[in-house]
């Protein structure tokens, strides 16, 4: 965990939070994108502590306070059961129809949440190279049905985009477990922060621009923009879009699952055993627990879990020292 | 390595060579709508069409699986013909559930007459032809789809033989518009090409670029055409007239069929006009 480095860290983080807004749900208004730009502004903020270093250790603050890491586990949990409910809502049907296809996908995740997240770390750079060329694609297939017209700026949706944007970060949490003794850390948080605001952004106004009205009336949009954005007359792209979609979903969970089993190992070692069985758990979870009180949990947790618990950590660890 | 082994020989058994062959698949090249729903779909190499009778697309898709012996893939349809009958959902379900590429022509025929006797290829490629010369404004699935899923719910298709156009409404209502007035609608619509145009004494003026430019004022949509040429001063003027009154025309037709092809609701919605009913439109074409 701790041999992550700073490209990796970035990586991770990426690929996870580039996963919750592929699945964006619905566009309101171009107002959004400057909620989102605010939204990635008070990221900052709330990650701005760890960032200079104002914070105690995740893992010494875990060895003190059993609850915390309890805390952190069961965070982790609920935001990979929200992954599933995602997949089982916005995969393509071609994906989740084919009984194969399901297994073999989660025998994937299972295989990826075992090996560990410094082997997911060595394999994230190399599928943000994925990601980009994806996306570069997507942009060629998109730009032939741009209309810059479609692109004006209105108010509609500036609240919306500020409270979904942040309430869909849930890797934000991460943050704290992840820079632990990670030297420069808080240079890889400093560029995944706006790389991806910017995403969000190239998304947006290509589904704006590109998509019009077919992908403002369907849920999930940006999918739709997939279907779309075809660059080729003789070869469709979307072999190369359900890659990206299925590797930014492993690597989500393996993220999920491997924090999830790291905060349980610092609460006792022989935890680690149990580690696989966190993927079965979080199916269960997303199938039982509501998916808007699964989004709403998390997104009422993450600040508290991303700065609030932090900064009271290192608050009480000032005090004690003073003490 | 030995650990590593599975892992290396585990692709050869995703390669998927143990799968249906590309001969045991048919590929749709055409497909045709009519009623709810019968389907006609002409593959790649095939003359005539297979028809088959359903309650739902994917039924019907699994009928012509049955009738074709093999699995039918969609994903390379070049061509979809409606006559108005459908359900206007089918072609809805058709992209986003089975895959149809948006780029797929839309035409307005007999669905089952027209396969039965034309070859789907040919007509693709007259389309193609005929937008990339500027003859035709530029249409095809992703166009029509989002087209009906404005207020007017009107899109604008071709007709059968790819020189005419319809406006085909959601609910199967059809209107015919004039040969001027898809002349007009070449310049009124994004992503259309115009290389030249052929004048009224029968000269021909070549088109070096085509801007359009849509604004509103005082409560009323505002297309401003620009066009760009060489031409010599007594044949521009003759483009300006002819294209003024052809986007005249359009425009014109175009409200009085209660739809809007050209993006008024777009206008409306950006300057805060009301779009139902559709505001004043009014064109300028400008020749430099």
């Amino acid at each position: 965990m701790n041999r992550l480095d700073k490209v990796q860290l970035f990586s991770l983080l990426l690929l996870s939070g580039v996963w919750t807004v592929l699945c964006t749900a619905e566009l309101i208004g171009t107002g959004e994108m400057l909620g989102a730009l605010l939204a990635c502004g008070v990221q900052f903020l709330l990650c701005l502590p760890m960032m200079r270093g104002k914070v105690p250790c995740s893992a010494d603050a875990f060895r003190q306070h059993k609850w915390l890491g309890c805390v952190y586990a069961a965070y982790f949990l609920l935001w990979g059961s929200y992954g599933f409910s995602q997949l089982r809502d916005a995969a393509p049907r071609g994906l989740t129809a084919e009984g194969a296809a399901v297994v073999l996908l989660l025998l994937t995740c299972m295989y990826t949440s075992t090996a560990g997240l410094r082997a997911a770390g060595r394999a994230a750079p190399f599928l943000v190279g994925l990601l980009v060329i994806a996306v570069a694609v997507l942009t060629l297939g998109a730009w032939k049905r741009i209309v810059p017209d479609r692109l004006y700026f209105r108010t509609d949706g500036i609240r919306y985009g500020l409270l979904s944007y942040l309430a869909g970060s849930g890797e934000l949490a991460a943050v704290w477990v992840l820079l632990g003794r990670l030297k420069n850390g808080a240079a890889a948080v400093k560029v995944y922060l706006p790389a991806r605001l910017g995403l969000f952004l190239l998304l947006f106004c290509l589904s704006i621009t590109a998509g019009g009205r077919l992908t403002a009336s369907q849920k999930y949009p940006f999918l739709t923009l997939t279907a779309l954005a075809q660059p080729f007359e003789g070869q469709r792209a979307d072999a190369l879009y359900l890659l990206a979609f299925v590797m930014l979903f492993v690597m989500h969970l393996t993220l999920m699952t491997g924090l999830s089993g790291h905060c349980l190992t610092l609460l006792h070692p022989a935890a680690e055993r149990w580690t696989p069985l966190l993927l079965p758990m979080m199916l269960l979870l997303s199938r039982i627990l509501p998916v808007e009180g699964l989004q709403l949990t998390a997104a009422v947790a993450m600040p508290l879990l991303t700065a609030g618990i932090p900064l009271l950590s290192g608050y009480y660890y000032k005090r004690r020292s003073a003490a | 390595m030995k650990r590593c082994l599975p892992i290396l020989l585990l692709p050869l058994l995703l390669t998927g060579c143990g799968s249906e062959g590309f001969a045991d698949r048919m590929y749709t090249r055409a497909i045709g709508l009519h009623g709810n729903v019968q389907m006609s779909v002409q593959g790649f190499e095939q003359e005539g069409c297979t028809v088959v009778d359903a309650r739902s697309i994917g039924e019907a898709l699994q009928y012509e699986e049955a009738a074709a012996g093999g699995k039918v893939f969609v994903g390379h349809t070049e061509l979809l013909c409606l006559d108005g009958t459908c359900n206007a959902d089918a072609p809805q379900e058709l992209f986003t559930g089975e895959g149809i590429s948006p780029g797929c022509k839309v035409l307005y025929a007999h669905p089952t007459a027209f396969l039965r006797a034309h070859d789907a290829a040919e007509t693709v490629h007259t389309l193609r032809m005929a937008e990339r010369d500027g003859l035709l404004p530029r249409t095809d699935l992703s166009t029509v789809l989002e087209e009906w899923q404005g207020i007017q719910q009107t899109a604008l298709v071709p007709a059968e033989g790819g020189r005419s156009m319809v406006l085909l409404k959601r609910d199967g209502h059809v209107t015919a518009l004039s040969a001027e007035a898809c002349a007009g609608l070449r310049c009124l619509r994004h992503g259309n090409s115009l290389p030249s145009v052929t004048l009224d004494d029968g000269s021909e003026v070549a088109v070096t670029s085509a801007k359009l430019r849509r604004t509103a004022e005082n409560g009323a949509v505002c297309y401003t055409v620009t066009l760009r040429t060489d031409a010599a001063p007594g044949q521009r003027r003759l483009l300006q007239e002819q294209m003024q009154t052809g986007c005249e025309t359009a425009v014109r037709e175009m409200l009085a069929a209660g739809a809007d092809v050209i993006g008024v609701q777009e206008v409306c919605e950006k300057y805060g006009i009301p779009a139902d009913p559709l505001p004043e439109v009014q064109v300028k074409v400008e020749v430099r």
